[in-house]
């Protein structure tokens, strides 16, 4: 008897484990643009582009204890030393239909320029904007092959759009930014167009 | 579904050689279910073919009604975005919700109240197999350039519901009466959500006021 429990209860966690593993990562294809998902605002915690035409989308990360999710958004000031500090948002992307774990992935980053001053009432005020045009900060697109510090990563212009960057205070204690928006630019040869993002981004994970 | 088909074809044989009664009605539906801050209420034409397998008169019988509810086409409008700088960076597109529904039901009609040549019945245990269509397309724009934010996309699904209504029946003759009808029929018992992408609408719970024409007929071997 007891040892019939014990057998339906761990066949229940072996399904539970099952589904968590077999989970399928957020992508909802735009008939439009294909391999790319929808332009949403709904935290999906998503990016995807074409990247000299070809479709890239975030890594998906397979976590220690168990279960997978698309890998976040990197938000943070860099401090300079000097008069303007950096903010970086960058994300790790892949070859969209590469297999999984991915042979490559690039790191993309957006480099905008911000007075030193620069805090969360700024980011968030940022909504409806873009840059460079609604607000003259120049936008520096970086693309880095593997993250490789060895290779020296392409540098060019770029544009956003900031959608969404609205608080969102059911997520955690601190609250989550719903931040999502359109980019696009280049660096050295690679062309980067219909670029497209939607995530939760954590206020205590802002360094500013 | 497989059990609620044989139980409807039992049925069906078990009732054939007694009266029958059809019901052809319509009228107006409206939405029970809209998603809270949904800019529209879907609306429908209901078509309804109800088979009684009993006599006027009687105080507890099963009915089996086919529902099919011509959608009235409603529009809202969505925003999308660009960034090229030589267009405008935001523009509305229109959105147009087309919601097909079918519904299967069976269920008992009981008599209420009698007075005369009026009826009242009560319709309880109504099981339905519920179809819904929700069709949406977007007008013409420029999709090289512009993205819509959250856009929706149609849906269609097919599960079980339930129902519940009312009717009064007024006899014309021995043969033929007229009715009044107001239904109320909850959504498909699924999610609208499509791999998780969620629309900006839910299932329809239609409640349908109808008005119909009844007949009865003697069914032969």
């Amino acid at each position: 008897m007891r040892k019939g429990i014990i057998q339906i209860i761990l066949l229940h966690l072996s399904l539970i484990l099952f589904s968590a593993c077999t989970q399928r990562r957020n992508f909802f294809e735009d008939s439009d643009d294909p391999g790319l998902s929808r332009l949403t605002s709904r935290g999906y915690d998503i990016v995807t582009l074409y990247l000299n035409d070809s479709a890239y989308i975030n890594l998906y990360e397979h976590h220690n204890l168990g279960g997978s999710s698309n890998s976040k958004v990197a938000i943070e000031k860099i401090l300079t030393n000097s008069n303007k500090d950096t903010l970086s948002i960058s994300w790790k992307i892949q070859y969209a239909d590469e297999t999984d774990p991915p042979v490559g992935f690039y790191n993309l980053s957006l480099l905008i320029p911000v007075p030193t001053t620069f805090n969360k009432s700024d980011f968030q005020n940022w909504e409806g904007k873009r840059l460079p045009y609604d607000v003259p900060l120049n936008v520096t697109l970086r693309l880095n092959r593997n993250n490789s510090s060895f290779n020296a990563p392409d540098t060019g212009t770029a544009s956003i759009y900031f959608l969404k960057i609205n608080p969102h205070e059911n997520q955690n204690s601190t609250g989550t930014y719903l931040f999502s928006g359109l980019f696009e630019g280049s660096a050295g040869n690679n062309r980067i167009t219909k670029g497209r993002f939607d995530f939760f981004v954590d206020k205590g994970s802002l360094n500013f | 579904m497989r059990i609620y088909i044989i139980i409807l074809f039992a049925f069906f044989t078990a009732q054939a050689h007694s009266q029958h009664s059809l019901i052809i009605a319509s009228g107006f539906s409206t939405d029970a279910n809209r998603k809270y801050g949904s800019p529209v209420t879907f609306t429908h034409i209901p078509l309804s073919l109800q088979w009684l397998p009993t006599k006027f008169g009687s105080r507890v019988f099963p009915v089996i009604k086919i529902d099919y509810l011509l959608p009235l086409k409603k529009t809202t409008i969505d925003s999308a975005y660009t960034l090229n700088t030589a267009m405008s960076n935001e523009i509305s597109i229109r959105k147009t919700y087309r919601p097909f529904i079918f519904n299967l039901n069976t269920g008992m009609r009981f008599m209420v109240y009698q007075r005369g040549k009026n009826f009242f019945y009560a319709d309880a245990l109504l099981t339905a197999i519920c179809h819904q269509y929700i069709k949406v397309s977007y007008e013409n724009y420029d999709t090289g350039n512009y993205e819509i934010l959250n856009p929706d996309i149609s849906v269609r699904k097919t599960s079980i519901g339930v129902g519940l209504g009312l009717a009064y029946r007024r006899l014309l003759s021995s043969r033929s009466s007229v009715l009044c009808m107001l239904n109320i029929q909850s959504p498909p018992f699924t999610s609208s959500k499509v791999d998780r992408y969620e629309v900006s609408y839910r299932f329809v719970a239609p409640i349908q006021f109808t008005i119909g024409y009844g007949f009865s007929y003697k069914k032969t071997k």
